[in-house]
């Protein structure tokens, strides 16, 4: 898949995940299993990034004696879910199209 | 790999700002999937090569890379020790020293890869040599951005015969309770720190260095330096003799059992609560003396000797402990709590 497409969705996903309550890594990547290709050690660098991009914010609460790092979403990371799911619209269409040409040049 | 081998060497691939953000997302990921039932080393299988993780890293975040690139090439070594140890000889150059606590019951000696062809280890009845070669050299260009290298003595906790530690230009450090019967420490420009050594004979020398010993428990202690500060605290010392050129002597909150010597000039020497239930001597120039001393006034026979400066000793010398202080153009002074 093209590199591009893939961090757009991959970012979508984990902003995804923190819909529901804030989270933490290794329930992240548990949630997004068999959803999309993502691992404890590929996660990483999304989280930065989201952070770094302001679409969420990192808190640390204790747990078993030790500080377990919780992600929370932000008004940002809510509009660029937004943003994301309005450019899929865009592309369903674009799909539909291609997909009843493409079927096209078979029949004829 | 166990958790805390991951983590140091992918410590050492990351660029120093962001090694810390990393190292505690990848800690708690690993005690989360520990807690699910995964074993430590399968968690850490999980989760890829190092190596693996930084390239990821740089590619998705576009971080430091250049830097990423110069710290890669620092790899450490750890060499363990076949046999068991009990003496060891460790004579290294430009090199910081710091003992640490074996994660086992072997003796590990840490140090960056390249120096591998740098020294010659070797072991041999149970004493574990260190050595530079006769033909030294250094490369000019280092591979790494650091200035003073460090080689990492991890010791299991068993007693010593003998461990020797010799450097130039860098500390030596001892933040670990270690048990000798003789303890030698040498450095020329470094500082050295050592803390809960209980040992039968210390030797320390430092040129430019100070000398710091915290919770040392001693029968002989030589201490010499010429350009720092000697410091001795919460210790108990039978013999102690320190010489010092221009630095600074302080004690504090210890004990020597015999007949104390204190050598210095241009600095001051300072005993702070401390105990000398045999007296001793302390000799200064160009500095004064300060004593606040555990006992009774009574016992001591102090004598104060000092050219232009005062003497506050209190008016008996008629005591049993004979205490000969002598300084110049500095005062003395001397209390008992």
């Amino acid at each position: 898949m093209d590199k591009q497409l893939k961090h757009g969705i991959t970012d979508a996903c984990v902003l995804a995940a923190l819909c529901r309550r804030d989270s933490y890594g290794y329930r992240i990547v548990q949630e997004l299993e068999g959803k999309i290709e993502i691992s404890q050690s590929t996660l990483y660098p999304v989280l930065r990034r989201l952070e770094e991009s302001g679409c969420l914010t990192v808190f640390s609460i204790e747990h078993s004696g030790r500080l377990r790092k919780y992600y929370h979403i932000t008004p940002v990371g809510i509009k660029k879910l937004d943003q994301f799911l309005e450019e899929w619209e865009l592309v369903m269409k674009m799909y539909d199209f291609i997909k009843e040409e493409r079927a096209v040049y078979e029949e004829a | 790999m166990k958790k805390h081998e991951f983590l140091r060497e992918l410590e050492q691939l990351l660029p120093r700002e962001s090694a810390e953000n990393t190292i505690s997302y990848f800690s708690e990921m690993i005690d989360d999937m520990m807690e699910d039932g995964i074993p430590e080393e399968a968690a850490v299988a999980q989760l890829g090569e190092p190596q693996k993780i930084v390239a990821g890293l740089i590619e998705e975040t576009g971080e430091a890379a250049a830097d990423i690139k110069q710290r890669r090439r620092i790899r450490k070594v750890d060499y363990a020790a076949k046999g068991d140890i009990v003496s060891l000889h460790i004579h290294t150059v430009n090199r910081e020293i710091a003992l640490t606590q074996s994660p086992d019951d072997r003796v590990h000696l840490r140090y960056e890869e390249w120096e591998t062809e740098y020294h010659t280890i070797t072991e041999q009845n149970g004493t574990l040599k260190l050595e530079p070669p006769k033909k030294r050299y250094e490369p000019i260009f280092r591979p790494y951005p650091q200035p003073n290298p460090k080689l990492e003595i991890a010791l299991p906790e068993t007693a010593y015969e003998t461990i020797h530690l010799q450097t130039t230009n860098g500390a030596i450090r001892s933040p670990i309770a270690v048990t000798a019967k003789q303890f030698g420490v040498q450095s020329t420009n470094g500082v050295i720190r050592l803390e809960q050594l209980t040992t039968g004979q210390l030797d320390a020398k430092s040129a430019n260095g100070a000398i710091r010993c915290f919770h040392l428990k001693a029968e002989e202690v030589t201490l010499t330096t010429s350009n720092g500060a000697i410091r001795l605290a919460d210790s108990t010392v039978d013999y102690l003799k320190a010489t010092n050129a221009n630095g600074r002597i302080r004690l504090d909150q210890s004990e020597i059992k015999e007949p104390i010597r204190l050598i210095t000039s241009n600095a001051g020497v300072f005993l702070n609560d401390c105990s000398l239930p045999k007296g001793g001597k302390i000799v200064n120039s160009n500095g004064p003396i300060q004593l606040t001393l555990k006992g009774r006034r009574e016992d001591y026979r102090i004598g104060a000797h000092t050219i232009n400066g005062k003497t506050q000793v209190g008016e008996n010398t008629t005591g049993k402990i004979s205490l000969q202080l002598t300084t110049c153009n500095a005062g003395i002074s001397a209390q008992f709590a």
